[in-house]
C-alpha cells in the first residue's frame, strides 16, 4: 500500500486540485485526502507553524504555496517556520506562482486554444506567471475562455471572474505534472520531495 | 440583449449616509461591520423601484420606510437637509440615464414628502447629455400639489423616459427567510412588489409558463444536486386548496425515495433554491442579502464565479450583494472595483470603493484575495471587546 500524507494544506483554491494531481503523479495516496484550503497566503503563513508542529505528531504533512515576490524559498521558510521546518512538513513552494507549473505543460496551449509556440520555454524564470497565463488567454480563439480568464477592460483585477473554476477544469482534466516537470525544475523537485516523503 | 444596470449612485442624507458617491460594477460585494447600513444602502434601489410600482409613488415609498423621519439621516442639518438620490444607469454600450431626486418634508406640521428637485438626463454613448426633465417646472409652481408625486412614477408624465421607469421596476430584492416560506405566511398587505423575504417564491415559480418552469427547475435541480445529492425530481405541485408546493424526492428517506415539500426542505436548500431561481428570472438588478447563509463553505467559496456564470450565460442580471463571509470573498476573480466597504464615519457611515483605496488595490494586485485585503479593514476596534464581555 502506498503511504500518504496525514494532512494536505494549501494556500488557495487552485492548489486543492493541483495538490491531488501532484500526489497522484508522485505515486502517493490520494484516496481520502481532503486538502485544507487556507484561502490566501496571509492565512497560510499565519498557520504554517501549527502545521509544522503537527507534522511532528501526525506524520508527513504536505504544504503547497506560492513564492510570489519573495527572493527564495529558503528565506520564506526561515521567516515563518522557527526554529526550523520539521522534516515531516513537506512544504513545496512554486517558483513565483503555481501558474508556472501549468505553463510548463504543453497541454495548456490546447486548453487555451493558442499555439504551443507561445508557451514560455522556462516558466520558472517568469516573474509573474499568472499574468503570463492571462496574457496567453487573451490570444485564445475561444470567447468564453477569454471571458473567464481575462479581466474586463478597465478592471483593476488581475484575472477574470471565471478564473478559478476554469483553471480548476484545466488542472483536473488536462494538467500532467510528470510532463510539466521536464520544463520546471521547481516542479521536478516538488514531485521528488513528495515521492521521498511517502516511500515506505 | 443590451442590459441596463446601475453604474453609479450618489446619496445625500439618506438614512445613515450623509454623503455617498460610488461607482457600481455589474457584480458588487458590500462588506462592513454589523448595523453599519448595508441594508440601508440596498434600500436606495428598492426605493427607486417603489417610486414606479403600481400602488407605489413617493408617499407610499417613504411611508413604507417609516416616514421622512426614518428616511432622512439624523445628521442632516444646516443648509441642506433634503434627501437626495442620484443614479446613473447604463447599458453595455455606455448609453443610459441619469436620475436625480431630492425630497423633503412639506412643513414641520406636515411631514409628508414633497419633491424638491427631479432631474432626468439622457446619456449618449458620445458623452453628450440631453435633459428630459427638470422640476420644479412652471406647472409645479402654479400647482404645488403636483410636488407630492415624482414624474418618474406617473405614466402620463414619464413618456420621455419610460425606459428608465421600466428599469427601476425590474429591481428585485431577496433575503429568503426559510421559516416564513415554510409557514406559508402571506406577505404583509402593504408590501410593494415581490416579497423581500421570499414568501412568494412559490407564486413566482407558478407564474411562469409550464415550459419555462420545467426548464428552470431542471437547471436548478442540477445545481442543487451538487449540494444535496439525494434530492431529485424537483417540481411544483398545487394542493387541493390551490396552494403551490415545491416538491422533491429524497432518496435517503426510503429505498424508492419519498416526496417532501418545501416545509421539510432544509434552510440551506430553500435559500439556494431562492438564489438559483432569482438568478434565472429575467429582470434587472438583483439585490441579495448575505447569500452565504446556511450554505456549506465549499459552496460559498464557489458562489462568486457562479454568479458571474449566471450573468454571462443566463439572465444577465446585475447582482449587488451584502456579505460577511470570508469564503465568499476568497475567489481570485473578484476585482477591487467590485467591492464596496462600509465604514463608520464621524456622522453615520461612509461607503468606499475598493478600487479607490490604493492599499487594497496594491494587495489584490499582489495576489491577495478580497477576503484578505478587504475584510480585515471592516473590523472595528470595539469588536475585540467581545472577548471580555459576558451576559
Amino acid at each position: 500500500m502506498t503511504r500518504g500524507f496525514a494532512l494536505v494544506v494549501v494556500e488557495g483554491a487552485l492548489e486543492v486540485p493541483a495538490s491531488l494531481k501532484l500526489l497522484a503523479a508522485a505515486g502517493a495516496r490520494t484516496e481520502g485526502v481532503q486538502p485544507i484550503d487556507k484561502g490566501g497566503r496571509v492565512r497560510f503563513w499565519q498557520d504554517a507553524p501549527r502545521y509544522n508542529r503537527a507534522a511532528a505528531k501526525l506524520g508527513p504533512v504536505l504544504g503547497l504555496a506560492d513564492l510570489e515576490a519573495f527572493p527564495c524559498p529558503s528565506g520564506l521558510l526561515a521567516k515563518h517556520l522557527r526554529p526550523s521546518r520539521h522534516p515531516g512538513f513537506v512544504l513545496r513552494i512554486a517558483e513565483r506562482m503555481l501558474e508556472s507549473w501549468f505553463l510548463a505543460d504543453d497541454s495548456l496551449a490546447d486548453f487555451l486554444r493558442i499555439s504551443g509556440a507561445l508557451l514560455p520555454r522556462s516558466p520558472d524564470t517568469e516573474t509573474n506567471p499568472k499574468q503570463t497565463l492571462v496574457n496567453l488567454a487573451r490570444r485564445s480563439r475561444s470567447v468564453r475562455l477569454r471571458d473567464d480568464l481575462v479581466p474586463v477592460q478597465g478592471s483593476s483585477g488581475i484575472v477574470g471572474k471565471g478564473y478559478t473554476p476554469r483553471m480548476t477544469e484545466f488542472i483536473e482534466c488536462h494538467w500532467r505534472p510528470s510532463r510539466a516537470q521536464q520544463r520546471s525544475e521547481s516542479l521536478r523537485r516538488a514531485l521528488a520531495a513528495i515521492r521521498l516523503a511517502t516511500v515506505p | 440583449m443590451n442590459k441596463m444596470r446601475f453604474a453609479r449612485v450618489e446619496l445625500e442624507n439618506w438614512k445613515n449616509f450623509t454623503s455617498v458617491e460610488v461607482d457600481l460594477a455589474n457584480r458588487v460585494f458590500i462588506v462592513g461591520p454589523n448595523a453599519i447600513g448595508k441594508s440601508n444602502f440596498l434600500q436606495v434601489f428598492r426605493f427607486l423601484r417603489d417610486l414606479v410600482l403600481e400602488g407605489g409613488g413617493l408617499g407610499p415609498a417613504v411611508n413604507q420606510r417609516g416616514g421622512m423621519g426614518k428616511v432622512r439621516s439624523l445628521y442632516a442639518r444646516g443648509l441642506n437637509t433634503d434627501v437626495m438620490i442620484r443614479v446613473v444607469v447604463k447599458d453595455e454600450a455606455g448609453a443610459g440615464w441619469r436620475y436625480e431626486l431630492a425630497f423633503a418634508h412639506e412643513s414641520d406640521r406636515n411631514p409628508r414628502p414633497v419633491v424638491v428637485r427631479e432631474l432626468v438626463d439622457r446619456l449618449r454613448v458620445s458623452g453628450e447629455t440631453e435633459r428630459k426633465l427638470a422640476r420644479p417646472d412652471n406647472q409645479d409652481e402654479t400647482d404645488p400639489e403636483r410636488l407630492k408625486e415624482t414624474a418618474i412614477g406617473v405614466l402620463r408624465a414619464n413618456q420621455d423616459f419610460r425606459e428608465l421607469a421600466d428599469f427601476f421596476r425590474t429591481v428585485a430584492y431577496l433575503h429568503l427567510v426559510p421559516q416564513l416560506l415554510r409557514e406559508e405566511q402571506s406577505p404583509r398587505g402593504d408590501t410593494l412588489g415581490t416579497d423581500p423575504y421570499g414568501r412568494d417564491l412559490l407564486d413566482q415559480i407558478r407564474n411562469t409558463t409550464p415550459r419555462t418552469q420545467k426548464a428552470r427547475l431542471r437547471r436548478l435541480e442540477r445545481v442543487l444536486k451538487t449540494v444535496a445529492p439525494q434530492l431529485e425530481n424537483l417540481r411544483l405541485e398545487i394542493d387541493e386548496h390551490g396552494q403551490p408546493h415545491l416538491e422533491g424526492k429524497f432518496r435517503h428517506w426510503r429505498p424508492q425515495g419519498a416526496y417532501q415539500d418545501e416545509r421539510q426542505l432544509s434552510d440551506g436548500t430553500l435559500r439556494l433554491i431562492g438564489l438559483l431561481w432569482s438568478l434565472q428570472e429575467p429582470g434587472g438588478p438583483l439585490l441579495l442579502e448575505e447569500p452565504e447563509l446556511s450554505l456549506h463553505t465549499a459552496i460559498v467559496k464557489r458562489l462568486a464565479p457562479f454568479i458571474h456564470r449566471a450573468q454571462v450565460g443566463g439572465a444577465g442580471r446585475q447582482v449587488i450583494l451584502t456579505t460577511h463571509s470570508e469564503h465568499l470573498l476568497m475567489d481570485a476573480g473578484i476585482a477591487p472595483e467590485e467591492v464596496l466597504l462600509m465604514l463608520p464615519a464621524a456622522e453615520g457611515a461612509q461607503v468606499v470603493e475598493g478600487a479607490a483605496r490604493s492599499e487594497i488595490v496594491r494587495l489584490m494586485q499582489a495576489g491577495l484575495t478580497a477576503s484578505e485585503a478587504v475584510l480585515p479593514r471592516t473590523e472595528t476596534r470595539q469588536m475585540a471587546l467581545f472577548d471580555r464581555l459576558n451576559v
